[in-house]
């Protein structure tokens, strides 16, 4: 099978993009650092448990928002769990909408949290088209390169 | 649901461990018991514990961790043996029973309490983390969990561990030694050698902030930015529970 020489390069360029371009933290690190040989694949395993898991938050979160008067107590627990996911895989950007959602939860500003939610959604979103692209690649470039490490 | 790590109903034969195992005896891995209800955070941790040379149960409730302790079955100490867990580390905010709550209830048990219990939480809240010291529980992280956090707490177990099968021969007691003053000096040493190996990332000292985060404001929240540079994720590299007992001499 033909390998193209430069796609190492790719994948560590794009992975370093993705960090530079403030989508991930150093968490997404730290679960890079728990693959190896017989769990190469570990950080796309946890990412996608992510996305399948929070799905369920979003869609309660959404409904909440539908409500009226809001419940910000439970908005603000919905939140809580989600922003939890999103920080444990290294989801930079999606938590801080998250801690910004929770603030307006907090101050009560219910404008604030349908706005923000928009926000949280396309960063979410975001982070998986990115991550989706990078696994790929990095899957093309072969195992060595999906548990590459920080350099 | 539900999800057991491997679970060893006899001890392993040292060969078995992990080559940088650190325990005197080789005889005993440490298991450990880890509560938490997402299925993310289960998953992160049950690696970092597995990776740390440790055997897991996860489990998604504190309801099914005290089930199985066997605590709600009115087992005896010399049932419960036969799953000798080391360590305990659960979740904070989980519905139903709190991370606190399962504190309390390990705590209250006879069979039970010398079992360390370790919290995690995503909000360094300092009333928070006192609240949990003063139940009993032997340390504090704050989430996201790292690398570090695990070895420090492993290196801590394993240590414990070791003494203990020394001490008592081989016998399985539970032995908090951290709240036993004479040894407060003594864990000192293996706290600064384990801080050592994680120097180049900070690891979770929740005590730090006080300056900046006020304790009449058990809101804060923590900070969007990265914990490598955030001004309130100082790198100090104690554990709460050391700096509290050193500092107010408590036991």
């Amino acid at each position: 099978m033909e390998r193209n020489n430069h796609l190492p390069r790719q994948v560590a360029l794009m992975r370093q993009s993705l960090f530079d371009q403030g989508y991930l933290d150093e968490q997404f690190v730290q679960l890079e650092e728990l693959q190896d040989d017989a769990n190469p694949n570990f950080v796309e395993e946890v990412v996608t448990l992510y996305y399948r898991d929070s799905a369920r938050l979003v869609a309660s979160i959404e409904q909440a928002l539908d409500k009226s008067p809001l419940d910000f107590n439970k908005l603000d627990s919905y939140m809580h769990q989600f922003k939890g996911s999103s920080s444990s895989i290294g989801g930079r950007k999606v938590k801080a909408e998250c801690s910004q959602f929770r603030e307006y939860c907090r101050t009560g500003n219910g404008e604030g949290c349908i706005r923000t939610f928009q926000q949280v959604k396309r960063e979410y979103a975001t982070l998986r088209k990115k991550l989706e692209a990078y696994f790929q690649l990095a899957r093309q470039a072969g195992p060595r390169e999906a548990a590459s490490r920080s350099t | 649901m539900a999800r057991n790590g491997v679970v060893s109903w006899r001890r392993r034969s040292s060969d078995q461990l992990d080559g940088s195992d650190p325990s005197p005896c080789g005889s005993e891995e440490v298991h450990v018991l880890a509560v938490d209800d997402s299925l993310v955070d289960r998953k992160v941790i049950e690696r970092l514990l597995k990776i740390s040379s440790c055997k897991v149960t996860a489990v998604d409730s504190g309801i099914r961790a005290l089930q199985f302790l066997g605590l709600d079955e009115e087992k005896t100490a010399g049932d419960f043996n036969g799953l000798k867990v080391d360590l305990i580390i659960t979740d904070y905010c989980m519905p139903g029973m709190t991370g606190y709550e399962l504190l309390k209830k390990i705590k209250e048990s006879s069979a039970l309490r010398e079992i360390p219990v370790v919290i995690m939480s995503s909000e360094n809240v300092v009333a928070r983390i006192d609240r949990c010291l003063e139940e009993g529980a032997e340390d504090f992280i704050v989430k996201p969990v790292k690398l570090s956090d695990v070895k420090r707490l492993r290196d801590f177990m394993t240590r414990d561990v070791g003494d203990r099968a020394r001490s008592d021969g081989g016998g399985t007691t539970h032995k908090r030694k951290l709240h036993e003053s004479s040894d407060a000096s003594s864990s000192s040493p293996s706290v600064s050698s384990a801080s050592s190996l994680s120097s180049s990332q900070p690891t979770t000292p929740s005590r730090s902030p006080s300056p900046s985060v006020s304790s009449s404001d058990p809101s804060s929240p923590s900070p969007p930015s990265t914990r490598s540079s955030g001004p309130c994720s100082p790198s100090s590299l104690e554990s709460p529970t050391r700096r509290l007992k050193m500092t107010s001499g408590c036991d």
